[in-house]
């Protein structure tokens, strides 16, 4: 089933880009030669049409022993939350402190303990990415209202 | 080849800096590529962010050191706990955890680490030859010839194709699909943008990639639980006798030029490398029947082979801007965020950075000799490393390198989003190196298409009538039904059993 809702969004993203090159310009500057922007999406949106729709028949086809059965993890489910926590976050708080509760919040969904050794790693983890990316490198870092 | 170029090349890699960052990603894709479930790809990927203040050799030199001592790094974990760390350290277990188990892992890791740098030594100086030679072919290459060897670059998604060739094109046109969204190169009409200015560049290479391998292998790991326990494991007596170099010599010069050819091609990559050397070693070797029971030429074919390909790979990259595989498909994106196309224009407006490349590969090669030799026993510790501890920093790293591509928590965003995708992608079986290999090469396969139309005032008998590329062309459909045809014969093989 999965896989079928997979080709599909396939096959709808493959309709959207159909649709969408039509209201782009088929020639260069105005009548020149040569392709215009609308070609070569519009050739792809074709293909993934194609292709989508024949896999999908194939899945209609195939027996239920074969289809590929997916399992998503609450853990999965849960990591990512938190990484989507860390994205919001991170412009309110800064980033060491949302790295340091991310992190610290990871670790303790993965391994279910609660540890101080954890925190302390958590912590040391943080001021080393800081570290290297922010002081050694230079590289920019997303800032907050805090640190 | 140009030894003064080189020499040149020497002087500009071999100082205090751009030494200490050689044996940084020569150490970091160490680590990437001996843990199992993280690779060579996703190390490059998360580490690019670091090289953007770095002058291009020193950079790319980085990378490189990282795609090298990952190949090299698999086969640690390969002898020391039977995991291999990299698929194409896959053949090392075979023979490598034998003699662990026999005692002499400290003989195997000493056998694993010299044949790697034979072999990928050996391939950096066919690289230094032969690209050169090509790219100079390659300079009289127009438009119609760039766009024949993008598609023949595109076709190498179905030789990658694992369990379903229909899959994996669905892959790779999802893939071109993404790539086409901003602004068009040629008139400036933004496409698929959905009104967002953030997306008038399109998609940001490196949060794409770093979401779909980083992040949506996060995800996945920590589905299944790991450990790595080595304690009781001693290390001893690396160094091999005389008598035992005498004996794996032809087996690591064998291994060498057949890994290095395997590399060459596009497609197919260090791990087939690796298993065809083996192969090979075993069907030469004087004692075949100790393959398997812990023979050192078990540990030297395949090892020389797949560090063989990485020199292998680099050929058709640097001189004709074509990635053969998934690794060399994210450095040509990190050569062109470094303003540096690879292919013959790279032999022609940047020699010095192609030499100082092929200085730097030395260097890197070396660079794993010398820790794996000497280095090993602390390199183990660092590999103890929690999982738990892991996974949030490998995020924190993805988090930091989409961010400072543009400064823009957006592409924070368009990271998590691809990571999700990938992660679905992965849990459904479709590819995700087509995916990679259609985000470079979809841009190149569309601007030299339009380009060779416009030079031939619309006709597209063009692409028939120059020679190279109506080669290419053939040589692309070839390349596109084998796999059909061999999926027919062995199909039909199947069925009549």
């Amino acid at each position: 089933m999965a896989e079928k809702i997979a080709t599909g969004i396939f096959f709808v993203i493959g309709l959207i880009w159909l649709v969408m090159s039509f209201s782009l310009a088929s020639n260069n500057f105005g009548g020149g030669m040569g392709l215009g922007p609308d070609f070569f999406p519009r050739m792809l949106s074709i293909m993934m049409i194609i292709f989508s729709t024949v896999h999908f028949f194939k899945l209609m086809k195939s027996p239920k022993e074969e289809e590929i059965k997916i399992k998503i993890y609450r853990l999965s489910a849960y990591i990512f939350a938190a990484c989507v926590a860390y994205l919001v976050l991170v412009s309110l708080l800064g980033y060491i402190i949302t790295t340091f509760l991310y992190i610290s919040l990871t670790v303790y969904l993965i391994s279910r303990k609660k540890s101080l050794m954890d925190l302390v790693a958590a912590l040391v983890a943080t001021l080393c990415l800081y570290g290297v990316f922010h002081l050694l490198l230079h590289v920019p870092l997303p800032e907050g209202f805090f640190i | 080849m140009d030894l003064g170029l080189l020499l040149n090349g020497f002087v500009e890699i071999l100082v205090p800096y751009n030494i200490m960052i050689t044996f940084f990603g020569v150490l970091m894709g160490m680590l990437f590529g001996a843990l199992p479930g993280i690779n060579a790809s996703m190390g490059v990927a998360l580490l690019l962010p670091l090289t953007y203040g770095m002058t291009p050799i020193a950079g790319l030199t980085m990378l490189l050191g990282i795609y090298c001592g990952a190949i090299y790094g698999g086969s640690i974990t390969a002898i020391l706990i039977n995991t291999p760390g990299t698929t194409a350290a896959a053949c090392t277990t075979f023979d490598g955890h034998k003699l662990a188990q026999q005692g002499k892992a400290g003989k195997a890791l000493g056998m694993a680490t010299i044949s790697s740098y034979i072999g990928g030594t050996f391939s950096v100086i066919v690289l230094i030859v032969l690209a050169p030679v090509l790219a100079k072919v390659a300079l009289k290459f127009g438009p119609p010839e760039y766009f024949a060897l993008a598609v023949f670059g595109l076709s190498i998604i179905t030789s990658l194709a694992g369990d379903s060739f229909i899959k994996a094109i669905m892959s790779g046109v999802f893939g071109l699909m993404v790539a086409t969204v901003g602004m068009d190169m040629m008139n400036g009409t933004p496409r698929y943008t959905f009104d967002q200015i953030a997306l008038l560049d399109g998609f940001s290479f490196i949060p794409v990639l770093i979401g779909l391998f980083a992040v949506s292998q996060v995800l996945i790991n920590v589905e299944t639980s790991r450990s790595l326990s080595m304690k009781d494991t001693k290390i001893q007596g690396m160094l091999p006798s005389l008598s035992e170099m005498k004996s794996v010599g032809p087996t690591i010069a064998r291994s060498s030029v057949i890994g290095t050819l395997v590399g060459i091609l596009p497609g197919a990559g260090a791990t087939i490398a690796s298993f065809i050397c083996y192969n090979e070693g075993k069907r030469w070797s004087k004692h075949p029947e100790e393959f398997g029971n812990g023979s050192l030429e078990g540990v030297a074919a395949p090892e020389a082979g797949n560090n063989a390909a990485t020199g292998g790979a680099m050929v058709p990259l640097l001189s004709l801007g074509i990635p053969g595989s998934e690794t060399t498909a994210i450095l040509l994106g990190a050569f062109m965020i470094q303003g540096i196309s690879p292919g013959p224009l790279l032999f022609r407006d940047n020699i010095h950075v192609a030499y100082g490349i092929f200085a730097g590969l030395l260097l890197a090669n070396l660079a794993f000799l010398i820790i794996g030799l000497f280095g090993v026993k602390l390199f183990v510790k660092i590999l103890q490393i929690p999982e738990r501890l892991l996974m949030p920093l490998i995020v924190s790293m993805a988090f930091v390198g989409s961010f400072a591509v543009k400064n823009s928590l957006f592409n924070v965003g368009i990271m998590m989003a691809f990571g999700l995708i990938g992660y679905f992608m992965r849990k459904l079986k479709f590819p995700i190196t087509p995916v990679v290999l259609a985000l470079v090469l979809g841009p190149m396969a569309e601007a030299s298409l339009r380009r060779a139309l416009i030079l031939s005032g619309g006709s597209w008998m063009i692409f028939v009538q120059r020679p190279i590329t109506f080669v290419l062309l053939i040589i692309t459909v070839i390349s596109v039904m084998f796999p059909i045809i061999r999926e027919k014969m062995t199909g039909k093989k199947a069925n009549s059993i």
